[in-house]
C-alpha cells in the first residue's frame, strides 16, 4: 500500500516535471493551434540616447498562417503589413511602400520572430535564431538568440513571454544597449 | 644546284614566317570576329560582350548539403573570395547590403543622398527629419536606425537606399541567398579580368574551385559555376580536346590512305610540306597586316587551308611510271596553277569584309594557298630525290575506269540536282537561317537552362531593353541622366515601363554632389539650427556631436568618383551602367516591363532606346549576309580567273556548274535535315567551293591518253578520300561547331566528286 502511494507520488512528480520542462517543439505545437488574434500593445524603448522612454501604442493582428499587421495609433499612425514575403508600410502623408522581407534581412528576421512564434513554426525561427524555452506550458518564455551575423550585429536577444497559447510580452535587447519592451493586452478574438 | 637555291629560299622564308608568327599576338577575343563598322547599338553590344559587367559576372551555386551547411560555406567562400586580388566584388546576400558598400555609402552620405538640398538643413527641415527618425525609432525599423542615430539623425543612408528597396531580391535562407527551393546557395562574383580574357577567366574559375574545396564543410558539397565566361572557357576546352583527338584520328586515317596510294612513307611526310608552308606563311601575313591573329582565324583558316593538302596529292598521285616529281610538277602545273589561283583570288573577296575576322580569314586563305601552291610546284620536287620514280600502278584501274565512264551517264542529273536544291532552299527560305546569336553557342541546353535558373533566382534578368545616353565625359552623361530621371519616373507612373535603373541612382554627377555640398551649413550655423530643431524632442543633450562633425567633414570632402566604389557591389552597378566606348562615355538605363516602346522615342534626340536582342540578331544576319555576298563575289572572281586561264566561257561552265550544284545541294540537304544554316556552314561551304573547283579542274583537264585520264581521276579520288576522312572525323565531334563544319565539308566534298565526275569529264 505504502509502496503504491509512493509510486503514485512519484508518477505525479514526474508528470509535474514533464510539464515544467517545456521543449521548443512542445511550445510550438501549443502555439500552432492559435487562430486569428488581435491584441492591443504598448511598446517602450529604453535608450541612453533618449531623455525619456519612447512609447508607441497600437494593435497587433495575426491572421494564420502568414499575415501580420502592426497598427500604431500613437504617437503617429503607422501600419506594417507583412504578408508572405512582402512588407507594406503605410504612414500618414506618405505613399505606401512595399518591399521584400529578403531585401531587409534584419527587419525580416525581427518580424519573423513574432509571426513564426504565433504560427508555431520552429523551422522558420531556427533559420534566424538559436531557440531556447524556459518555464512551463502555463507560463513560458521563448528565448531567441540571433544566429545569423547580420541580425546579431543589431540584436543581442529577443525574449517572448506567454501563457498557454497566448503572447503576453516581448523584450528586445539591442547590441547598442537599448531595450524595447512590449506588453500585449488580453487577446481580443 | 638550282635545287639547293630553292630549298634554301624556302627554308629562309619558312624561318622568317616562323619568326613573325611566333612574335605575333594571338587573341581569343571572340568579339574580334564582330563587325568594325556598325550602329552605335551594336558597338555597345560588342563592348558589353567584350568587357561588360555581364561578361565578367560569375554565378556561383553551392549544393549537396543541408541549408545551414550551405549557408556557412557560402559565407566562408565569400570571405575568401573578397580577399582575392582577382575578384572585384562578391555578393551572397549576407547583411543585405555588403558591409563595405554600407561603409562607403555611409561615409559619403551627404554627397550621395537625394534628400540633401538647400532646405534640408534649415531648422524646419532638420526638425521634420528628426521627428521622422523618432517615429522610425518607435517602429520595427528602430533596431536598424538606433546604431546610426548619433551620426545620421536625418536618415541620409535610408534616403540613398530607398530607390533600390523595391527591386526583386533573391530568396534568403539562413541569412544568405538561395534558389527558390532552397537546395542551392547562391553567390555572384565579378572578376577583375575582362570576360574575353579566357586564360585569366580560366585561372579565376580554378581559384574559385580551390577556395570552395578549402572551405566546404562537407565533402558531398558541389560547386556550380555559370556565366558567359564559364561557358567560354568550357567551350574552348571542349573544342581543344575534340580538335586534338579528332585531328590525331584524321591524321592517322589520311596518312594510311596516302601511304596506300604512294607506297612510300617519306612521300607521305613530304606531302605535308606544302600545306604546312601555306599555314605558316598565311599566319605570318595575317600577323603583319593586322597586328594580332585571332584564334578563330587560325581554326577556320586551318580548315580552309585543308584544300592545300590536296595540292601535293594532285602532284604525287599523278606521277606516271618512271617519272620524277619535277617532271610531273611541270606536266600538271597548268591545271594545278589554276586550282591555286582560283582559291587565292576567290579568297580576296573576303578581304572586303568589314568583319575583322572574315578579312583575316581571307588573307590567310589567299596567301596560304599561294604559298602552298608554290611549295608544291617547286619545293616538293626539290626535296624529293630523283630516284623516287617508283610510282605504284593505279589500283583497281578497271573499276575506276568503269566508274568514271558510268558517272558520265549521270550527266543530266547535275543541273537537275541544282534546280531541285534551289527549289528546296526557296521553299525553306523562312527557316533557312539561324537567326539567334544564342543558337551559335556551344553551351549544352541543360547548362543554358541552369544558367537561366540561377540568373532568375539571383534576380539578375537578362538585360534586353536599354536606354543609352552618350556624352564626351562621364560627368556629362550623369548630368543628362539627372535631367532624364524625372521623365522616366513619369513613364513608370503612366505605365509605359514597369521600372528602370539609372547610373545616377548609384553615382550622382559631380555637379549634383557640389550642389549638395553647398547646401551643408557651417558648424556654428548647423549647431544653432539643430538646437532649435531638437526643442521639445526627447533626444539626450549632446547626442548629435558626431553628426555635426560628419557634416563638417563632408563640406570639405572631394566629390565621389567611380573608383571610390572599388570592391563594392554598388561599384559593380556603376561599372555596368557607365561604360567607356572609344573615348566617349555611355550611360545605360536598363528598363523593365516595356509595354509602350513608342513612349521611349519622346525622351530626346540624345537618348537611344535599344533592344539588345534585336541588335544581336541583326548583327548575326548582317554577318551572314555579308559572308554570303562575299562568297558570291568569290564565285565571280573564280569564274573570271577560270575564264582567263581556260580561255573559254564554256569551260568555265564545265568546271563551275558541278561545284555550285554540290554546294547548293549540300545546303539543301542540311536544310531538309532540319539544320538551320549559320556562319559555320558558310565557311565550310567556302572550303567546298575550293576543293570542288579542283575536282572539276582535274576531271576536265586535257589528257592525251587514257592512262593520264585515269591518273587524274585517281588523284581526285585520293584527294576526296582524304577530305572525307579528315572532315568525317570532325563530323563525329560532340562539339556543335566542329560537327557542323565536318558534316558540311564531308557532304559537300562527296557531292562535288560525284557531280564533277558526271559533268566535268570530257566526252568521248
Amino acid at each position: 500500500m505504502k509502496c503504491a502511494l509512493l509510486l503514485a507520488a512519484l508518477a505525479t512528480a514526474a508528470t509535474a516535471w514533464a510539464q515544467d520542462a517545456l521543449t521548443p517543439e512542445a511550445l510550438m505545437r501549443q502555439l500552432a493551434g492559435t487562430g486569428a488574434a488581435t491584441v492591443a500593445f504598448t511598446e517602450t524603448r529604453h535608450s541612453s540616447t533618449l531623455s525619456a522612454p519612447l512609447v508607441a501604442r497600437g494593435e497587433l493582428r495575426y491572421t494564420p498562417p502568414a499575415r501580420l499587421e502592426r497598427s500604431v495609433t500613437a504617437p503617429v499612425a503607422e501600419r506594417y503589413v507583412v504578408e508572405g514575403d512582402r512588407v507594406t508600410v503605410e504612414r500618414r502623408g506618405a505613399t505606401p511602400r512595399t518591399f521584400s522581407l529578403a531585401a531587409q534581412p534584419v527587419l525580416g528576421a525581427f518580424l519573423e520572430s513574432i509571426r513564426a512564434t504565433l504560427r508555431g513554426d520552429l523551422a522558420a525561427l531556427a533559420r534566424h535564431y538559436r531557440v531556447e524555452v524556459e518555464g512551463n506550458a502555463a507560463r513560458w518564455s521563448l528565448v531567441l538568440l540571433p544566429s545569423d551575423p547580420g541580425m546579431a550585429e543589431f540584436v543581442t536577444v529577443i525574449r517572448i513571454a506567454g501563457a498557454h497559447g497566448r503572447l503576453t510580452g516581448m523584450e528586445v535587447v539591442e547590441t547598442a544597449g537599448d531595450r524595447v519592451v512590449t506588453q500585449f493586452a488580453e487577446a481580443v478574438r | 644546284m638550282r635545287r639547293g637555291v630553292v630549298v634554301g629560299l624556302w627554308l629562309a622564308a619558312l624561318a622568317a614566317c616562323g619568326a613573325i608568327a611566333a612574335g605575333a599576338t594571338y587573341t581569343a577575343d571572340l568579339t574580334a570576329f564582330l563587325p568594325r563598322s556598325v550602329t552605335p547599338g551594336q558597338a555597345l553590344l560588342v563592348a558589353q560582350l567584350r568587357d561588360g559587367i555581364a561578361a565578367r559576372l560569375l554565378l556561383v551555386g553551392i549544393e549537396g548539403a543541408d541549408e545551414a551547411a550551405l549557408a556557412a560555406t557560402s559565407r566562408a567562400l565569400a570571405a575568401r573570395l573578397r580577399a582575392s586580388p582577382d575578384i572585384a566584388a562578391v555578393a551572397n546576400g549576407a547583411d543585405g547590403l555588403p558591409r563595405r558598400d554600407r561603409d562607403v555609402l555611409f561615409e559619403h552620405r551627404y554627397l550621395l543622398s537625394p534628400a540633401v538640398d538647400a532646405t534640408h538643413f534649415e531648422a524646419a527641415g532638420l526638425r521634420a527629419a528628426l521627428e521622422r527618425t523618432l517615429e522610425l525609432l518607435a517602429s520595427p525599423a528602430g533596431t536598424l536606425v538606433r546604431p546610426l542615430l548619433a551620426r545620421d539623425p536625418t536618415g541620409e543612408l535610408a534616403a540613398i537606399l530607398a530607390p533600390h528597396a523595391d527591386r526583386p531580391q533573391p530568396a534568403m535562407r539562413a541569412g544568405v541567398w538561395f534558389d527558390p527551393d532552397g537546395r542551392r546557395a547562391l553567390l555572384s562574383a565579378e572578376t577583375r579580368a575582362p570576360g574575353y580574357d579566357l586564360d585569366a577567366q580560366a585561372a579565376v574559375q580554378a581559384e574559385l574551385a580551390a577556395a570552395f574545396a578549402a572551405v566546404r564543410t562537407d565533402p558531398g558539397m558541389r560547386l556550380v559555376l555559370s556565366g558567359p565566361s564559364v561557358f567560354a572557357v568550357q567551350a574552348r576546352a571542349a573544342i581543344e580536346r575534340d580538335a586534338w583527338r579528332l585531328s590525331l584520328l584524321a591524321s592517322v586515317g589520311v596518312a594510311l590512305v596516302l601511304y596506300a596510294a604512294y607506297r612510300r612513307a617519306a612521300l607521305v611526310a613530304a606531302g605535308a610540306l606544302p600545306v604546312a608552308t601555306g599555314l605558316a606563311v598565311g599566319v605570318a601575313a595575317v600577323a603583319l597586316l593586322f597586328g594580332t591573329v585571332h584564334g578563330i582565324t587560325l581554326g577556320f583558316g586551318a580548315t580552309l587551308i585543308g584544300e592545300a593538302a590536296d595540292y601535293s596529292t594532285y602532284l604525287i598521285a599523278q606521277r606516271a611510271r618512271g617519272e620524277t616529281l619535277a617532271a610531273t610538277a611541270a606536266r600538271v602545273w597548268p591545271t594545278l596553277r589554276l586550282a591555286v589561283l582560283t582559291t587565292a583570288f576567290g579568297a580576296t573577296a573576303m578581304l572586303l569584309s568589314s568583319f575583322v575576322g572574315l578579312a583575316q580569314l581571307g588573307v590567310l586563305t589567299c596567301v596560304g594557298a599561294a604559298a602552298a601552291g608554290l611549295a608544291t610546284r617547286y619545293v616538293l620536287p626539290a626535296v624529293a630525290p630523283d630516284r623516287w620514280i617508283d610510282s605504284p600502278p593505279v589500283p583497281a584501274a578497271a573499276a575506276i575506269g568503269r566508274l568514271a565512264r558510268g558517272a558520265r551517264r549521270l550527266r543530266p542529273l547535275v543541273p537537275l540536282a541544282l534546280v531541285a536544291a534551289i527549289a528546296v532552299l526557296g521553299l525553306r527560305h523562312a527557316s533557312l537561317w539561324e537567326q539567334e546569336l544564342a543558337a551559335l553557342s556551344p553551351v549544352p541546353p541543360a547548362e543554358q537552362l541552369r544558367d537561366q535558373q540561377m540568373r532568375d533566382a539571383l534576380g539578375a534578368p537578362d538585360v534586353r531593353h536599354l536606354l543609352v545616353v552618350s556624352g564626351p565625359t562621364r560627368e556629362a552623361v550623369l548630368q543628362r541622366f539627372e535631367r532624364l530621371e524625372p521623365e522616366l519616373a513619369t513613364l513608370v507612373t503612366r505605365g509605359a515601363i514597369r521600372g528602370f535603373d539609372a547610373p545616377t541612382r548609384y553615382l550622382p554627377s559631380v555637379a549634383a554632389q557640389r550642389a549638395r555640398q553647398a547646401a551643408l551649413p557651417a558648424p556654428a550655423v548647423l549647431e544653432q539650427r539643430l538646437a532649435d530643431a531638437t526643442q521639445g524632442l526627447p533626444f539626450r543633450a549632446g547626442l548629435f556631436a558626431p553628426f555635426l562633425a560628419d557634416v563638417e567633414r563632408a563640406r570639405g570632402a572631394r566629390p565621389l568618383e567611380a573608383q571610390d566604389f572599388e570592391g563594392t557591389a554598388w561599384g559593380l552597378a556603376v561599372r555596368a551602367l557607365l561604360v567607356e566606348l572609344d573615348g566617349r562615355w555611355a550611360g545605360l538605363a536598363p528598363l523593365a516591363g516595356v509595354s509602350d516602346p513608342g513612349a521611349l522615342a519622346g525622351l530626346g534626340a540624345d537618348v537611344t532606346a535599344l533592344d539588345l536582342k534585336r541588335e544581336s540578331d541583326a548583327m548575326v544576319s548582317a554577318y551572314r549576309d555579308q559572308s554570303l555576298a562575299l562568297g558570291g563575289l568569290g564565285v565571280l572572281v573564280i569564274a573570271t580567273v577560270l575564264a582567263v586561264g581556260l580561255r573559254s566561257a564554256r569551260a568555265v561552265g564545265v568546271v563551275m556548274l558541278p561545284v555550285i550544284a554540290a554546294i547548293v545541294a549540300a545546303a539543301a540537304l542540311l536544310a531538309l535535315a532540319g539544320t538551320r544554316l549559320s556562319l559555320l556552314h558558310l565557311v565550310a561551304l567556302l572550303l567546298v567551293l575550293g576543293v570542288g573547283t579542283n575536282y572539276s579542274l582535274f576531271f576536265s583537264r586535257f589528257a592525251p591518253d587514257d592512262e593520264e585520264r585515269l591518273r587524274s581521276a585517281y588523284a581526285v579520288l585520293v584527294a576526296t578520300a582524304t577530305t572525307l576522312i579528315a572532315f568525317g572525323a570532325l563530323a563525329s565531334s560532340g562539339t556543335a561547331i566542329l560537327q557542323a563544319i565536318g558534316l558540311t565539308v564531308a557532304l559537300g566534298a562527296a557531292l562535288s566528286l560525284a557531280f564533277a565526275a558526271a559533268w566535268a569529264q570530257p566526252r568521248g
